[in-house]
């Protein structure tokens, strides 16, 4: 277990009985539900409610991983789906791609039920796993011990606060969490708040350590015509940011604060906060669900999931791609990302 | 974790002719596999000139599960030493162990699969022909392996592969054993010895998992649910009932298209027939034996389903084993 640090002062934390406390802000972090809290329990991720997930913590807290599923088959609840999918490990598939060993130390932002987690626990040494929601990191806890998994930490803790220092890491994982930061910090512009997220993680990450993260092209095919933004409104991860702003204030009432990149937005990006080795991955037909995942720089694997997969499953993204394939823009419209990079020096530092 | 297969590749390159100027910068394309904590995870490898994969890898995402692979290694091993079945076979097969997670690493097939051929068409009027032709290419490999490894079938055999994690299967899921059941087993036991013998089983044996290669020749992938004792006519029977439930026609309940195809007149039926008919005759197995096997087979297959996932995936299976037995007389052979 490496050693935890104040959030608020970072200062290193010291046991207090059951609970935490910091000797220098004299604050006392305890638990809830037996998980570690840096923040207050009001935030809740998803559409099931606090009061739900009681209920569904009592009938499911004895049962199998295998009943657990069926439980949620049962019990038609809205925003179920999430936990039912998180058994399906496929998610994790993308890491295969990290180096990761037995020794690793790896850290799960934004952790949800665990659907990388688990997985990457079995491969590892050590998890550490964050996430906003209390009730999900139960959940990840319950479905962990189901599966005899114990090297899992969880830590009920803000993306934005955690509370680890210094070079702990070997792998930093963020899937499907990282446009989301935006909102976590409504003081400052969204690309100040993601970049001051990837500087952190490049601080945590122990040398040629690895960044995994999942994430959408802002300029995606399926976001051109078939699928709505992360504000739930269309096309807005097309429009200029001022423009998507004042689209989501007129229609949704909030600002427009989950900001995705697009390919040369996100090398450049990791390039900036010190990252190297940045290779982007194609998932297909999403990170969520990588049935394939396709190495960016060799553009004959691309044509030849074009024309042995694609063509026969999709004929019109076949179509589409095949046409920006012959223009040297695949990338640019390819709906889903997974990103491995490693880390670099630090930002201003000169090369040896 | 890719890295040290590309390692491991790169020290038995030997083995699938690669040469070290072809292993120098190999790159892993993910396809398919399954979703499954215990399942597959497929890649295509891809050298640094290479326009088409040079090797397919596989492996398990749990290295706990990865003994799935060494018998699959195992099944293949023995398969290839038959001179008839090596050439319908991925190989060369090798199985590697990078950092102790078993791989097993496999020639690439380059023909198109088989499932590529299936029409979007809703009218089967349009398809009646690419179907007779799928079910006869499907049906051609089978006659190559069950013409060419059998092994004599006894009832003590039969009891201990089938009769028993059947009665076992039916105890898990209905919470106790039917009498019935157990007296519909021992008939198909002493039925099935006097006229049947064991021999290999695909065990996935779908459109998905046979490539048809650029001069004709078929390969069969996936072999990681085979077994060494299974019995005719079951590999054929899942190709065709995959076949049918995969088909985009009308009616739209696919379940309830395989059990018109089998227990009714439609066109498929006669489809049906002929293939059995034909793959009978080829085998020298009598007709009574294949109608003997299909509800038995529907049986089996609940029973892998069951065991690989949930319930939900069994039901269909079982319940067109509970409709073989109740529409016997209607069957389309």
């Amino acid at each position: 277990m490496i050693a935890l640090f104040c959030p608020k002062c970072k200062s290193q934390l010291n046991p207090a009985g059951h609970d935490l406390s910091c000797p220098a802000c004299k604050r006392t972090w305890s638990k809830k539900c037996g998980i570690i809290s840096f923040i207050d329990d009001s935030y809740s991720y998803g559409s099931i409610t606090k009061d739900q997930w009681e209920e569904i913590f009592q009938d499911i807290s004895d049962k199998s991983n295998e009943e657990i599923q069926s439980y949620f088959l049962a019990h038609k609840m809205k925003g179920r789906w999430p936990y039912i999918q998180s058994f399906r490990t496929n998610k994790a598939d993308g890491t295969f791609y990290l180096p990761v060993t037995a020794k690793d130390k790896v850290l799960d932002i934004g952790c949800g039920p665990g659907s990388l987690s688990v997985p990457l626990a079995k491969r590892a040494g050590e998890v550490y796993a964050v996430d906003a929601t209390l009730a999900r990191l139960r959940f990840l806890e319950l479905r962990a011990k189901n599966e005899g998994v114990s090297n899992i930490r969880t830590f009920h803790a803000s993306a934005l606060a955690m509370p680890f220092q210094g070079s702990s890491f070997d792998h930093v994982l963020m899937n499907g969490v990282f446009e989301y930061m935006g909102e976590w910090d409504q003081s400052r512009p969204p690309e100040v708040v993601q970049k001051g997220v990837l500087k952190n993680i490049h601080g945590l990450l122990k040398p040629e350590g690895h960044l995994f993260m999942a994430i959408e092209n802002r300029y995606g095919f399926d976001f051109i015509y078939r699928k709505r933004d992360h504000s739930k409104l269309y096309l807005t991860s097309l429009m200029p940011r001022h423009l998507a702003d004042l689209v989501t204030l007129a229609l949704r009432r909030r600002p427009y604060r989950t900001y995705t990149y697009s390919y040369r937005g996100y090398l450049d990006l990791f390039a900036k906060e010190g990252f190297k080795d940045i290779t982007i991955y194609y998932a297909w037909p999403s990170y969520q669900d990588p049935r394939f995942i396709i190495p960016s720089r060799n553009r004959k694997a691309f044509t030849y999931f074009l024309e042995n997969f694609l063509r026969s499953s999709d004929r019109t993204m076949y179509l589409f791609y095949t046409a920006a394939f012959g223009l040297g823009m695949e990338g640019h419209f390819f709906s889903h990302f997974i990103i491995t990079a490693k880390k670099g020096l630090e930002r201003g530092a000169d090369a040896p | 974790m890719l890295n040290e297969i590309a390692n491991t590749i790169i020290k038995s390159r030997h083995a699938f002719s690669l040469s070290e100027q072809d292993c120098r910068n190999l790159s892993f394309l993910k396809v398919g596999g399954n979703p499954w904590a215990e399942g597959r995870i497929n890649y295509l490898v891809f050298t640094e000139g290479s326009t088409a994969p040079v090797l397919f890898v596989k492996m398990i995402r749990e290295r706990a599960k990865g003994v799935a692979l060494q018998r699959e290694y195992e099944l293949l091993q023995q398969l290839a030493s038959h001179n008839a079945v090596a050439p319908f076979l991925p190989l060369p097969a090798v199985l590697l162990s990078p950092g102790d997670h078993p791989i097993l690493v496999q020639g690439v097939c380059r023909g198109r699969r088989l499932i590529s051929s299936l029409s979007k068409s809703p009218f089967l009027f349009h398809q009646q022909s690419r179907i007779a032709r799928n079910f006869h290419q499907a049906s051609r490999f089978l006659k190559v392996l069950n013409g060419n490894i059998q092994q004599t079938l006894r009832i003590e055999d039969f009891h201990r592969l089938f009769t028993e994690p059947l009665l076992s299967f039916e105890r898990t899921l209905m919470g106790k054993n039917d009498p019935v059941m157990e007296a519909y087993l021992e008939e198909v036991g002493k039925q099935v010895v006097t006229c049947l013998f064991l021999t290999p089983l695909h065990g996935d044996y779908s459109a998905t998992n046979i490539f048809l290669e650029p001069q004709g020749d078929l390969k069969i992938i996936d072999w990681e649910t085979g077994s060494s004792n299974g019995l005719p006519l079951c590999d054929l029977f899942y190709f065709m009932t995959k076949y049918i439930h995969n088909l985009k026609i009308l009616p739209k309940n696919r379940w309830r298209r395989v059990e018109t195809a089998y227990f009714g007149k439609t066109r498929i039926s006669g489809l049906i027939e002929e293939t059995v008919l034909d793959y009978c005759t080829s085998m020298k197995i009598p007709v009574h034996a294949a109608r003997l096997i299909l509800p038995f087979h529907f049986l089996l297959k609940a029973k892998t389903k069951f065991s690989m996932r949930s319930r939900e995936m069994t039901a269909p299976w079982y319940s067109l084993f509970r409709s073989a037995l109740k529409h016997e007389r209607d069957l389309c052979f």
